[in-house]
């Protein structure tokens, strides 16, 4: 048994290496950006007064988040002249053939290769036979790409050293910042711009000659993923490109909802469709059944979505009930509410999402439930227990529902992650701010850190319960033994 | 036997006690709890009272503890008010009437998650609403006249001769409101105040502005890119310089607010941070999800996906705000604002124009928004929707081939049928709202026979017979076939669409309508990869056209002057318009702008759009501002 755990637990790791992997990549390249502004106004709507001049945040942002790096692998190391010139040209459209999209593109590329573009940018600095507007172009991208990044500024309480080390990154950043001269300035100080720079690039000639080791390492650590996954390896989760919180933390504020909505739920599925299957399966075919059973179905294929608004507009809004309160988990102000007053403000506000997010279940439960038990109830112990004159009650619920509610236990386990996850339906029609409106919000946003948080914690969940539900057989059917 | 049953009969009993005493606990303890409860909210009524009094003893004029009205003027402040060189002058409208009321809660939605409530990161709208209530700038615009400017913070500003040097003096009355924060855990005890707002504070908020490191204030920064100097003379009187004199440095000026640093200059402990580093400290600051000002109501609660609640500050000293609280549920499901009218758990909120059909057009006669329990107004804010014509495709480089467009375009009849009348018809470049928009000018008519004239002189005709029209273009022949991006999640868009396919299929011009998602979109209108697309632009009152006008904006990779619009006459215009300080004139060059793109049409300008609101019977005094937010509740109350 203990051996079996140890390779189910040892086998999950690669499991969730490559979830978080596929997670990950369908991702990044799913299209729209984060950070972009997602918000529409009113419908179709823009705001005159910043549509433009969002370039310099946008771009802090994105080296803030490692949105600058490639996806996956990275060979920027070998950028030189030629690709750092093409890029220019398609910025300034020397050719005239750069398509706006392109010449976008091409902006978006030189401000995306950072550092990995000063040796070519240099290049075409001191390229002589290059355009004044090409060489003032790259003159000035220089002012930005030369500079270092300065990580340590996201950092809290630094060291004495740090502090130092921060003051000496600005300082030189500060420096490369002024050296950019416009495509009328005169030759003089053109030459003089490209000497400082030539001069600058030799003293910092260690920065641009990468070892082979250094390649290795941008090659696969300097990538999206691999930063990733070096925060992830300290349970660290990121910040929310939304509001730059720690998305831990965040993802904790929403459980309190999500845990109450989902754990009643559950309760309340199983508390009802248990006795109804054991009791179809007893008048198994009667009218009964076939009646409780479409009514069932019924439920099944109507959607939870319609059934939501139709109750939410039947039971809250004054006509012609009033019974239920219209939205939210609690009420807005629940300062001056006693423990008692705060459960049934609370109870008050989840029965009908309680309600909208079992109903459609118990009908596959109850269906599992009835199945189970006709399973067993013609096996020969059956037989055996009536033959010895027990009471039909505790033939049945004694004997053959013990057996018959081992598959219905087991399935308790599979439930674990959506015990966390939550419901997106429920919770938006609902006002109900807990897991699932969250995920629902950060895709539209393209928050990657609070998406990739809240999936990587339901499909940890989701391996752990199916370990849970394998390990419950054996635990509930001696028959099933993993030695 | 008999054993057996006395053991069962005892503990049935047992259970039973048990089972009385729990509940007998449960009640006790609910009791005690309430007890409690009432306890700490008259401690908290006590405490209230005293500190106002404590207040008043501390900053020397108890006078301001006035009420809703705020207190009588400081004689600096009156006499300014007579000071020619002032650009401020005395606004007479009145937030409150004379009756007004006060006390009460307000109950208003939100329709997103505010990312946090730092005023110089944050351009949310949801941030920007909240802003106004919690904090003041130094100046606004007159309630009911946005060609002028009153005082807030500051009550005198004066700008030199050559344009170029703004100083404003500040009041001394006004206070940082006191931080949310858990004051009885002790650790919050260095930021105890009061704290008077000061010049140094406005300076502290320029330091931040043009710190690089503040990413969420570049937008804000492009406006200051003439900046030459700032700083702060004394406690109360704030100069800035800039190296060339533009028209808009006045409304940025005016919009500067100060920013408390005693607060953001320093972390959780209350030490301060390494100058290298503030900026960074100050976009991820600890205070971050809350927000601080020194306006009419104080930020007390936020709870993401809950609530945002703020709290009366009844010693603003300007007044307007009669409300003890305003409440605000965050609503992101669209459907639930008309539900809650209806409820009564909503005071007020606007209407979505379907929402506007189905509960008024065509609504119950006995339901609320019909029966008079809910009062229902508009507003009109500065935005308008257009069609953009991409001059740099073939179809609509010719301006007659534009003019044509426009003379097909049913406006009238879509603003009536699928917008439900909330709008007005625009024939220019800014918000018919505009003070400055040139009223003169007829829309163009719905005309095919016209638009066929246009067509044909511009070269479009049917060459080939297959009922599209056509045109030889650098020797290809080119059908007027052309793709019209609609944006997707709204269906009025989508009807628009389709009724305009219908009016220019009977020219002669093949439309297609394409629906797409915002972000496609954008991405697509970026790269100038279209030929047509209905947007609208929000903008606030003063004009400026560069952005979207100038010949420069023309070719700058996601510039927004989409349309490839070169013009050199514009391009005067735009130029003068930004150094011209003389109201009368600016409003000259501003109509001779708007009939130049009235011939022009580079884009078919479509309509000005209003809003509905609805809201409970008991508010009183319900009018809508001019300016961002439109719905500012100060001047509303609450009766009985």
């Amino acid at each position: 048994m203990l051996n079996y755990v140890i390779k189910r637990i040892l086998l999950m790791v690669p499991t969730f290496a490559a979830i978080s992997l596929v997670i990950f990549v369908v991702l990044n390249f799913a299209p729209g950006t984060p950070g972009a502004q997602m918000s529409t106004g009113e419908a179709g709507g823009q705001d005159a007064s910043s549509a433009g001049e969002q370039r310099e945040s946008y771009r802090i942002f994105k080296e803030q988040f490692n949105l600058d790096k490639p996806v996956l692998v990275n060979t920027r190391y070998d950028l030189g002249q030629p690709e750092i010139q093409a890029e220019l040209e398609a910025i300034l459209n020397v050719n005239g053939e750069s398509s706006p999209a392109r010449r976008i593109q091409a902006q978006e590329d030189i401000e995306n290769w950072g550092r990995y573009a000063v040796v070519g940018l240099v290049g075409v600095l001191s390229d002589t036979s290059n355009s004044p507007e090409l060489r003032a172009l790259a003159s000035q991208r220089l002012t930005f790409n030369a500079q270092k990044q300065n990580k340590l500024v996201y950092k809290k309480n630094l060291s004495d050293e740090e502090r130092a080390q921060v003051k000496a990154i600005a300082k030189a950043n500060a420096k490369v910042r002024a050296w950019s001269f416009k495509a009328d300035a005169t030759p003089q100080d053109m030459s003089a711009t490209t000497t400082t720079w030539n001069r600058w690039f030799e003293a910092t000639a260690a920065d641009w000659d990468y070892t082979r080791r250094e390649r290795f390492e941008i090659f696969f650590f300097d990538t999206r993923f691999a930063k990733y996954w070096g925060n992830l390896a300290r349970l660290n989760f990121g910040v929310s490109h939304v509001d730059k919180r720690p998305v831990l933390q965040k993802v904790l504020s929403k459980l309190k909802y999500s845990i109450t909505l989902s754990f009643s739920s559950v309760l309340l599925i199983y508390a009802i469709s248990l006795p109804l299957g054991i009791w179809s399966s007893i008048r198994q075919n009667t009218l009964a059944d076939r009646v409780v059973t479409t009514i069932l179905f019924m439920m099944y294929s109507l959607p939870s979505f319609f059934v939501a608004v139709f109750l939410l507009n039947l039971l809250t809004r004054g006509t012609p009930l009033q019974v239920f309160p219209t939205s939210g988990f609690e009420s807005l102000d629940t300062s001056q509410m006693t423990l008692l007053e705060y459960l049934k403000d609370v109870g008050w506000h989840i029965i009908l999402p309680i309600f909208c997010g079992s109903y459609a279940a118990l009908a596959a439960l109850s269906r599992y439930a009835r199945s189970g038990l006709l399973d067993v109830i013609r096996s020969d112990y059956v037989r055996t227990a009536r033959a010895k004159g027990l009471p039909e009650a505790v033939v049945i619920l004694k004997h053959a529902a013990r057996n018959g509610m081992i598959p219905i236990l087991t399935l308790l386990a599979s439930l674990l992650p959506t015990l966390i996850g939550g419901s997106v339906v429920i919770e938006v029609v609902f006002g109900i701010p807990g897991m699932g409106s969250f995920l629902f919000e950060s895709i539209n946003l393209r928050d990657y850190n609070a998406v990739m948080a809240v999936l990587l914690i339901s499909s940890a969940l989701t391996l752990v319960g199916m370990l849970i539900s394998d390990l419950s057989y054996a635990l509930v059917d001696p028959r099933i033994t993993f030695e | 036997m008999q054993r057996g049953f006395l053991r069962a009969v005892l503990s049935t009993l047992l259970l039973v006690g048990f089972f009385v005493m729990t509940i007998v606990n449960v009640w006790q303890s609910n009791r005690i709890e309430k007890n409690l409860i009432n306890l700490l909210n008259r401690i908290e009524a006590v405490e209230k009272a005293l500190e106002n009094n404590d207040f008043g003893a501390i900053s020397g004029h108890g006078r301001t503890r006035g009420g809703i009205f705020g207190v009588s003027e400081p004689a600096t402040v009156t006499a300014a008010m007579s000071d020619p060189k002032n650009v401020f002058s005395r606004d007479n409208a009145n937030w409150l009437p004379s009756d007004a009321k006060q006390g009460g809660t307000l109950n208003l939605k939100m329709g997103s998650d505010p990312k946090g409530f730092n005023w110089l990161i944050e351009n949310g709208a949801d941030v920007s609403e909240i802003q106004a209530y919690v904090h003041v700038q130094l100046g606004n615009y007159h309630l009911k006249d946005v060609t002028q400017y009153k005082g807030e913070l500051a009550y005198h500003w004066e700008i030199s001769e050559d344009k170029r040097t703004h100083t404003l003096k500040l009041r001394s009355d006004f206070f940082w409101h006191k931080p949310t924060v858990d004051w009885a855990s002790g650790r919050y005890d260095w930021l105890e105040g009061p704290h008077p707002v000061t010049a140094h504070d406005v300076v502290f908020m320029l330091d931040l502005m043009t710190n690089d490191q503040v990413a969420g204030a570049a937008p804000l920064r492009s406006y200051f890119d003439e900046l030459e100097s700032y700083e702060a003379l004394d406690d109360h009187t704030f100069r800035i310089r800039f190296s060339t004199p533009k028209y808009m440095q006045k409304v940025m000026v005016m919009g500067l607010y100060p920013l408390p640093q005693f607060l953001y200059a320093n972390d959780e402990v209350g030490e301060a941070y390494e100058p290298e580093v503030i900026g960074k400290r100050f976009e991820d600051h600890w205070y971050n999800p809350m927000g601080l000002g020194a306006g009419p109501y104080i930020l007390s609660r936020y709870e993401p996906g809950v609530a945002v609640e703020l709290k009366r500050n009844p010693k603003f000293p300007l007044g307007g705000n009669a409300m003890d609280k305003i409440l605000y549920s965050i609503l992101k499901d669209q459907n639930q604002p008309p539900r809650k009218l209806r409820t009564g758990e909503l005071h007020l909120s606007s209407l979505q124009p379907a929402q506007y059909r189905a509960e008024v057009l065509e609504g119950d006669e006995d339901s609320p928004f019909k029966n008079g329990q809910l009062q229902g107004g508009e507003f009109w804010s500065y935005n308008y929707f257009y069609i953009a014509w991409n001059a740099d495709q073939p179809y609509f480089a010719d301006k007659r081939a534009r003019q044509a467009m426009s003379h097909a375009f049913n406006a009238q009849l879509l603003i009536d049928d699928v917008f439900l009348g909330l709008g007005e018809r625009c024939t220019g470049p800014m918000p018919t709202v505009q003070p400055y928009y040139d009223r003169s000018l007829d829309p163009y008519s719905f005309d095919l026979e016209k638009a066929k004239i246009l067509l044909e002189e511009a070269g479009w005709t049917d060459s080939d017979g297959d009922g599209i029209r056509d045109k030889l273009i650098d020797g290809d022949l080119v059908a007027f076939d052309f793709n019209f991006i609609v944006f997707g999640s709204s269906n009025e868009y989508k009807t628009i669409g389709n009724i305009y396919k219908e009016d220019l299929a009977k020219i002669g011009i093949k439309m297609n309508v394409s629906p797409m998602e915002w972000a496609n979109l954008l991405k697509k209108v970026d790269a100038r990869e279209f030929d047509a697309v209905t947007l609208a632009w929000i903008s606030g009152p003063p004009v400026d056209f560069r952005q979207i006008w100038h010949s420069s904006q023309a070719d700058l990779p996601k510039g927004s002057n989409r349309v490839g619009f070169r013009n050199a006459e514009a391009d005067r215009i735009i130029e003068a318009l930004e150094l011209e300080f003389d109201e009368a004139k600016r409003k000259a060059l501003s109509h001779e702008f708007h009939k130049l793109l009235y011939d022009e049409q580079p884009y078919t300008f479509f309509y000005t759009r209003k809003s509905t609101v609805f809201w409970q019977r008991e508010l009183k005094n319900v009018w809508f501002q001019l300016t961002r937010p439109h719905v500012n509740t100060r001047p509303f109350y609450l009766e009985g």
